[in-house]
């Protein structure tokens, strides 16, 4: 285990890279959960992953994806989520570092969304981004809010383009296949310290949206060959072929890194038991894990991705599908800036 | 220098300390910001500083506070603040950690609205942390307010201790002789960091409030014997005596150590300028310092402490009070869930431009 992870990593050196964090992040036990639950359950804190104090999964990402856009030059960067994306805001923070500008189109999950400057949107008014936000259009078909959002981001990078700036578009989430490259070294990365604690996990839980984070820990697992089963939690209802689309972002990702492993849809676990009553949507589950995390070990989930995550895995060990004594690691993405967003969004996590 | 950090790091190795965080805490050059200020500016970054996402200097602190509270064999942790105390949302988070049972009685300089709970009080909800809060009455100053508020938490601890219970009593900002010890350990985290990266601080800017971390890090300073000259940038008014509080306080810490060095209130470097309109309210130039470090390198600080201590210095460098090619370290000492509390304590970031 240890030369391929060695021989991952000398790969992963040929791809350009900017730092932009903090790694390896943490992975440590939860000694109080683990006791209580009865397995052993570890933590994987992407949540830390820096610089800034609101990192997160996407950091990992964004290493590589910025690598390659400093490389080619580009002077802007233009990317797409949700008014409370996580993904836009730190794509502003990372450009900010790299002396980018950043440009946001974000679509409004309501009315009041559009209007209200908490959390993430707060970030990116005092990172100074370039933040366009869509009309709100109640009832619209997803499809068409995307083709909305992306005419309006096309839209401004042709009046970029005409100003002579570079700019380079990245998708939604940084759910590309360099951007998996980030969640195949961050696989590795966990071994390795798995390796360092003398742990083998049997599973890894990840909150899944738009499916580049599981395509990457997938790929590492794929690589590495090691015991574990990789579970992701969604985070909204999901298209079909999602687990397709995961694959592709996996085998995309392992050929930039020149590994021969290829995953198909049916190596992507994902399960669709716990988003309800829908994405950026509190529910009482994700509510109780979130008390639960802080009140026994002192930590902070967030109520649209890990919240739901962390419901999903205590509900395995409740129902036996993690057997007693087995070795789980939660890994958490980040998000936390959410516990500030507005109530439609974190429910009543903040009743006494 | 290395020998005396050595020493240093023995004495505070020697105390009971709780695994709340983790250290060392990044340390690193701002090199965009460094570029634009002629100056070489380093971050210590205790906003870091975990385990929760949202840690900071208090963590340290409590490390030795309540490493001393699992010592005694107490099962209940009292503390005190205002509404939004970073000191009180850690205190709850670490004592949660560790299972102990967190009791906070809070003050309130901005009533909170119940149907939109903010910020370090919505983080003390989600902990479950028991908390009593203490409103203003008419009439009534802030002053005394506080002061009702630990008032009436002394006599809950009273109370308690009277039916058998063991409780640990931490001070407003954990800033106990105790408290100042731990920043005085890392001071010397901060010296070996130095000495790895090959670099000598002229200054060393923190944000002081309580007291306990500028006295702990001036102990680390006067223990080392390097040559940086730490400065306070005070977020609230402070009388003519806190200088002579904090060299007390140090001096305790420095006694409970084992350490027969001892300060004075001269040792003791104390702005006052920059703190204006007041505790806990925002100024353009707060707003404006938070801009610019987050533009520059994409980090946060908050409207209340950091903000105001890196405007502080930003003026100093402007003034020529810091010299060009100095080497500075900001010591960030977090608490940037402030950035998400009420609008009179925000200002003016939350605005577009």
């Amino acid at each position: 285990m240890k030369d391929r992870i060695e021989q991952m990593q000398t790969k992963a050196q040929a791809l350009p890279r900017a730092r932009l964090g903090f790694f390896p992040t943490p992975l440590h036990r939860l000694d109080r959960l683990s006791e209580q639950l009865g397995v052993n359950l570890y933590i994987k804190r992407d949540d830390l992953t820096g610089m800034n104090l609101f990192g997160g999964n996407k950091i990992r990402k964004l290493e590589y994806l910025m690598g390659d856009i400093v490389r080619q030059g580009y002077d802007n960067v233009l990317t797409y989520g949700a008014v409370q994306s996580n993904h836009a805001m730190q794509t502003a923070t990372a450009c900010r570092r790299l002396g980018l500008h950043p440009v946001l189109c974000l679509n409004p999950c309501s009315e009041r969304d559009a209007r209200n400057v908490r959390a993430n949107l707060l970030l990116n008014r005092i990172l100074g981004a370039e933040v366009h936000v869509l009309d709100y259009v109640p009832d619209e078909p997803e499809a068409q809010m995307k083709r909305r959002r992306q005419a309006l981001g096309r839209a401004r990078m042709d009046e970029l383009a005409r100003e002579g700036r570079r700019c380079c578009e990245l998708p939604s989430g940084g759910a590309s296949a360099m951007g998996s490259v980030g969640y195949v070294m961050g696989y590795a990365e966990l071994m390795a310290q798995c390796l360092t604690l003398r742990i083998a996990p049997d599973y890894v839980f990840s909150a899944t949206g738009t499916g580049g984070t599981l395509g990457g820990m997938v790929g590492g697992h794929l690589a590495l060959g090691d015991r574990a089963r990789v579970i992701g939690i969604a985070d909204s209802p999901l298209d079909d072929d999602y687990e397709q689309q995961s694959a592709d972002l996996c085998n995309g990702a392992l050929a930039l890194l020149g590994s021969d492993a290829r995953a198909t849809a049916a190596d992507i676990h994902v399960d669709r038991g716990y988003y309800a009553p829908g994405y950026e949507q509190p529910s009482d589950i994700g509510t109780r894990a979130i008390h639960l995390m802080a009140r026994q070990e002192g930590l902070m989930l967030d109520p649209v991705y890990t919240g739901k995550a962390f419901a999903g895995l205590l509900d395995w060990v409740r129902q036996g599908k993690v057997k007693p004594g087995s070795t789980v690691v939660f890994w958490h993405t980040g998000g936390v800036s959410a516990l500030f967003a507005d109530r439609e969004i974190t429910g009543p996590i903040g009743e006494a | 220098m290395q020998e005396k950090i050595k020493q240093l790091r023995q004495l505070t190795g020697a105390k009971p300390r709780a695994n709340l965080g983790f250290y060392p805490t990044p340390f690193y050059k701002l090199e965009r910001l460094s570029e634009q200020l002629g100056i070489n500016l380093y971050i210590k970054r205790d906003d870091f500083s975990g385990m929760s996402l949202f840690g900071g200097n208090k963590v340290r602190k409590l490390e030795y506070l309540l490493g001393d509270a699992l010592d005694q064999g107490c099962e209940t942790v009292f503390t005190y603040g205002a509404t939004q105390s970073n000191h009180a949302m850690q205190t709850a988070t670490a004592c949660r950690r560790l299972g102990l049972h967190p009791i906070l009685y809070l003050n309130a300089y901005v009533n909170p609205d119940e149907n939109d709970i903010r910020a370090n009080m919505l983080l003390d909800r989600i902990l479950g942390a028991e908390m009593h809060v203490i409103q203003s009455e008419p009439g009534e100053t802030e002053q005394q307010t506080e002061q009702r508020c630990f008032q009436t938490g002394k006599e809950h601890v009273a109370r308690m201790r009277e039916a058998g219970h063991k409780c640990y009593d931490v001070p407003m900002g954990g800033s106990s002789h105790v408290g100042a010890a731990a920043f005085a350990d890392g001071y010397a985290e901060l010296m070996e960091q130095c000495q790895q990266v090959g670099v000598s601080p002229r200054y060393v800017f923190c944000a002081t409030g309580s007291g306990g971390t500028q006295a702990g890090l001036v102990a680390g300073h006067h223990l080392v014997g390097d040559q940086a000259q730490v400065v306070g940038i005070a977020v609230s008014r402070k009388n003519d005596e806190y200088e002579a509080y904090c060299a007390e306080l140090c001096n305790k810490a420095l006694a409970w150590l084992g350490s027969d060095e001892r300060v004075s209130a001269a040792d003791f470097t104390v702005d006052r300028g920059y703190y204006l309109p007041g505790y806990e309210q925002p100024s353009e130039a707060a707003s404006d310092a938070i801009r610019l470090l987050a533009r520059t390198e994409g980090l946060m600080l908050d409207p209340v402490y950091t903000g105001k201590a890196f405007a502080g210095l930003l003026d100093w460098v402007k003034q020529g009070k810091v010299k060009p090619g100095d080497t500075v370290v900001f010591w960030h000492t977090g608490g940037a869930t402030a950035l998400f509390s009420e609008k009179e304590i925000v200002g003016s970031i939350n605005r577009e431009g």
